[in-house]
């Protein structure tokens, strides 16, 4: 898998905004303790949905222009090739 | 703000109840359902890092240089709704004509899953609606003592000193 910054094409790391559900309790002396965190979205859904791709930014650019190749190796050319040389 | 329009008296009994019983502990919300005042559900968003390479995808915490940005928005972002909503109260409740009750639109009780959570106590009440007018008419008396007090405040005798 690779993901691909279209604007800067530098950077390997990207961010990706998730919805938790955090369960809170309030302290004695006012503070916030937080017990517990589940997600309410799953990663993986979210990656393979194109609605959510442009929630993806990339970290050094801050850029959602983001290319995401799930099988690098899967290149369709080499495919198409080789079905002409049958 | 109502809640419920026909308990409200009994509410209020039980509201109180809970500062009887537990006067150390500074009461922010409270569930109208069953009455706690310590766990709650916020959904909360936070940042996720994503470093995709040599076939492989890594899912951690965003750091920028030692600083940990993602358990730092997870915090700030449920302070920040939790203390919204103390403050607004009446603009954090949304109504539901099903339930016809109005509802948290941010918090919800942990224990139960309610969404009625409020502040237990709130200045402001339909039903004792005054216009700014007729509270200033109503404490004219209270406002023309004062002035009074104000005005000889500095020439009161001094006491302890001979004339």
């Amino acid at each position: 898998m690779q993901i691909e910054c279209l604007s800067c094409g530098k950077s390997n790391e990207f961010l990706l905004p998730l919805w938790t559900r955090t369960t809170f309790k309030f302290n004695e002396d006012d503070t916030l303790s937080i017990i517990h965190l589940r997600p309410l979205e799953s990663m993986s859904e979210k990656l393979t949905d194109n609605k959510s791709l442009r929630e993806i930014s990339c970290k050094e650019c801050g850029s959602n222009e983001v290319d995401i190749v799930f099988n690098e190796y899967d290149n369709q050319d080499d495919e198409v090739s080789a079905l002409e040389g049958l | 703000m109502q809640l419920q329009n026909s308990n409200t008296e009994q509410a209020g009994n039980k509201i109180s109840a809970c500062f009887v019983l537990e006067r150390r502990l500074v009461v922010q919300l409270i569930c109208h359902d069953c009455w706690n005042y310590t766990y709650f559900e916020v959904d909360v968003e936070t940042l996720r890092e994503l470093k995709a390479g040599s076939g492989h995808l890594v899912v951690q915490d965003t750091k920028f240089e030692d600083f940990n940005y993602s358990q730092s928005m997870l915090r700030d972002n449920l302070n920040d709704i939790v203390q919204y909503v103390i403050k607004q109260n009446g603009a954090a409740l949304i109504w539901n004509p099903e339930s016809e009750s109005y509802q948290n639109n941010y918090i919800s009780c942990a224990r139960c899953e309610s969404k009625k959570v409020t502040k237990p106590y709130s200045h402001w009440h339909s039903n004792r609606h005054q216009s700014l007018d007729n509270e200033i008419l109503a404490n004219h008396k209270e406002f023309t003592e004062l002035r009074r007090e104000k005005k000889y405040a500095n020439r009161m005798p001094v006491l302890w000193e001979k004339q």
